[in-house]
């Protein structure tokens, strides 16, 4: 039960491609989950933790580039297998 | 007509809400090269909204919500669920966000919830999934209809290959519009304006897919069929999925090695 790193994307268009993104820097997700607005999505999920631990930390990953960060933003209850979607904000 | 501009000063364009105080909604070329500026897709805002799943063994029935372009911060409560589940895959048309089935302590929820996303109003019953599916494949939409592909039977040992549809306007049942290629659960949904991607997936200890299940998005009056049109790099699942208008990114998850 190995959790892995990889970052791949798919053309939307057509969704055959498979291309290497690069991989996740700081900690492998699992269980998780993405919302996006134009560039950027965010996403959630359990990482070296397991099963034991549940994270607050969100992360980045820029749609167009091939790097991933820390968001800088924390949910406020640490949670893994949360679903994800975004909308308005007014 | 294509953008020719990629990236101002390494900063992907994406990014760039600005250039000079013009916005990219006027801006028509930099450095003679053309810019057709950067797309929002009709189910994507401001806002990213993340909805229960489970505090180690309790699931939750708490929702947050950030602002996605932010880089620090903590969220903000947003409307809870109207029962906690783990994995409520949703959909979204920026005014509605509907949250699919999901598992809680010892059965599964089949009742799909609403809510408002600028709000922090409680979600509401939107109706239910046609089948008692505790984890779906990967939900997809284009805003007008949502879909969910495939998903985990109540139970936990056996799968659907079902293509669920809502109206999101509209509260109701879901309705089984079709097939998907073959049974999963537990992959990522992927979204344009057109077609849903169901991206690897699990079916048993094992046994963990790899493809790409792809289909058209369809209303609950239509009908849809899901294709297999090629592979992630590896077997996969409860990997992270999002889009933008060209790309669909797949991030982490578990090849059940």
């Amino acid at each position: 039960m190995a959790r892995i790193t990889d970052i791949q994307y798919i053309t939307m268009a057509t969704g055959t491609s498979t291309v290497d993104m690069g991989t996740l820097q700081d900690d492998a997700i699992e269980e998780g989950d993405g919302c996006s607005n134009i560039g950027r999505m965010i996403f959630s999920g359990r990482g070296a933790g397991g099963n034991s631990t549940a994270p607050t930390e969100l992360r980045v990953i820029s749609i167009q580039s091939t790097n991933d960060a820390d968001s800088g933003m924390d949910l406020d209850t640490g949670r893994m297998g949360a679903g994800a979607a975004s909308g308005n904000s007014s | 007509m294509a953008n020719e501009v990629k990236k101002v000063n390494t900063i992907a364009i994406a990014d760039i809400k600005n250039i000079n105080a013009i916005t990219d909604a006027d801006l028509k070329k930099l450095n003679t090269l053309e810019f057709t500026g950067t797309v929002l897709n009709a189910w994507q805002g401001s806002r990213g909204l993340f909805a229960g799943g489970r505090a180690v063994f309790t699931r939750l029935a708490t929702n947050e919500y950030i602002n996605i372009a932010s880089t620090s911060g903590t969220s903000d409560a947003s409307g809870d669920l109207d029962y906690a589940r783990s994995t409520p895959t949703g959909v979204s048309n920026k005014a509605r966000i509907v949250w699919g089935p999901g598992y809680t302590d010892g059965s599964v929820v089949t009742q799909m919830d609403y809510q408002n996303p600028a709000n922090t109003t409680a979600c509401q019953d939107f109706g239910d999934i046609s089948v008692a599916i505790q984890s779906s494949g990967g939900a997809a939409t284009n805003a007008t209809s949502g879909n969910w592909n495939g998903g985990r039977f109540a139970g936990g040992d056996s799968w659907s290959n079902n293509i669920e549809a809502i109206t999101i306007a509209s509260t109701s049942n879901a309705t089984d519009i079709g097939s998907a290629h073959e049974t999963s659960a537990e992959g990522a949904g992927l979204s344009n304006a057109t077609y849903g991607i169901r991206a690897a997936g699990y079916i048993g200890e094992g046994v963990v897919r790899q493809n790409f299940d792809k289909w058209t998005i369809a209303g609950p009056t239509g009908s849809a069929t899901g294709v297999d049109t090629g592979d992630l790099n590896a077997t996969t699942y409860w990997l992270c999925g999002s889009e933008d208008d060209s790309r669909g990114v797949l991030a982490g998850g578990n090849d059940n090695s």
